[in-house]
């Protein structure tokens, strides 16, 4: 799957592998990857600057840790940001609902 | 040396040799990313020593799925994306850091005037009585006021939009563009303000002196920031 017609959607993926737990920038595009079966053709540079613009607006909050000796920023879902997931949900579910209903072929 | 000339020359080289060469594809890759970054020393730092530990991750994962150390190096970079597809959002986020430090600075200086005018200093008392009859010094009183609340309120909506705003606006380089021509034109209009003000009233040395180091010095410091934000937010 290309990258343009995920970009809108990025943040709203993005919150959802966090909603698990915290987890640093490397297991964040870990976990997209596992969750899409690996569909998702994103050069996983572009993750980082959606990690650091949804922290700006709340959604996320990150701090440097030192896992296993080695230091790395942790980000951890927001309650504002596990709220915009819910909404996000619900937008994409009744958006794929239209889409189905519309694309069904006719009987 | 590039990318593809490390790799290149990986051929032959012993396990350490090749493990000290993924870095320096890594490296390479880091120093042409840096290159192409303008904006805050710290958020740039912290976002290129992310994509650092992103690319240590990325090859020891590939190399404990059963890569050599150097392809997996290539790998992890051509994963990350070249710098034409990673950089402008890099840049976009330094260019927002860059807005906001600029829209804090403009709103730090212009915080305490008001103090300085009226309670404090007393800016307002020192600079001395207004010429009888004149009609330009009401105007001046006015515009100072007004224009000072409205250039505040600018600076209370970019700091909001570079920062919790990005909720409802995605903020980007226009908004650090608008960001710093505001921030400029607020710094000036203060200072000119000010200025004629001090002219007409004929004030004294005192006056000058508390203008330059309590407004004239703070401004100057908002346009030299919303300078840098310019620079970090030039397009291509």
């Amino acid at each position: 799957m290309k990258s343009d017609a995920l970009r809108g959607h990025l943040d709203a993926m993005i919150l959802a592998t966090l909603e698990p737990g915290p987890l640093h920038g490397y297991a964040i595009i870990e976990a997209l990857a596992v969750r899409s079966g690996g569909a998702l053709d994103l050069p996983t540079g572009t993750v980082y600057p959606a990690l650091r613009r949804l922290e700006s607006a709340g959604y996320l909050d990150s701090s440097w840790s030192n896992e296993t000796g080695r230091r790395r920023r942790t980000y951890t879902l927001s309650r504002s940001g596990a709220t915009v997931l819910r909404a996000k949900r619900e937008e994409w579910a009744s958006f794929a609902d239209v889409v189905s209903a519309v694309l069904r072929p006719a009987t | 040396m590039r990318t593809d000339a490390i790799a290149t020359t990986m051929v032959g080289m012993t396990a350490p040799e090749r493990a000290r060469s993924a870095e320096a594809l890594h490296a390479d890759h880091l120093s042409r990313l840096a290159a192409a970054l303008v904006g805050p020393r710290r958020v740039r730092r912290s976002l290129l020593g992310e994509a650092a530990d992103h690319l240590v991750d990325a090859t020891d994962a590939l190399v404990a799925g059963g890569l050599a150390p150097e392809e997996a190096a290539r790998r992890a970079v051509a994963d990350f994306g070249s710098v034409e597809e990673v950089a402008p959002g890099y840049q976009e986020i330094l260019a927002v850091a860059s807005a906001r430090r600029t829209a804090w600075l403009l709103l730090l200086a212009l915080s305490y005037q008001p103090f300085v005018w009226d309670s404090g200093p007393r800016l307002g008392a020192v600079s001395g009585s207004p010429p009888p009859g004149s009609t330009l010094y009401p105007l001046l009183d006015t515009a100072i006021e007004v224009g000072g609340a409205v250039v505040l309120l600018g600076a209370v909506l970019a700091v909001l939009t570079s920062g919790i705003g990005q909720r409802w606006l995605p903020a980007g380089r226009r908004t650090a563009r608008l960001t710093a021509g505001f921030a400029v034109a607020g710094a000036v209009l203060m200072v000119a303000l000010c200025l004629g003000m001090g002219l007409l009233l004929g004030a004294p040395l005192g006056f000058w002196t508390l203008v330059t180091v309590l407004l004239a010095c703070p401004m100057a410091a908002v346009a030299v920031s919303a300078r840098h934000t310019l620079a970090t937010a030039r397009e291509g």
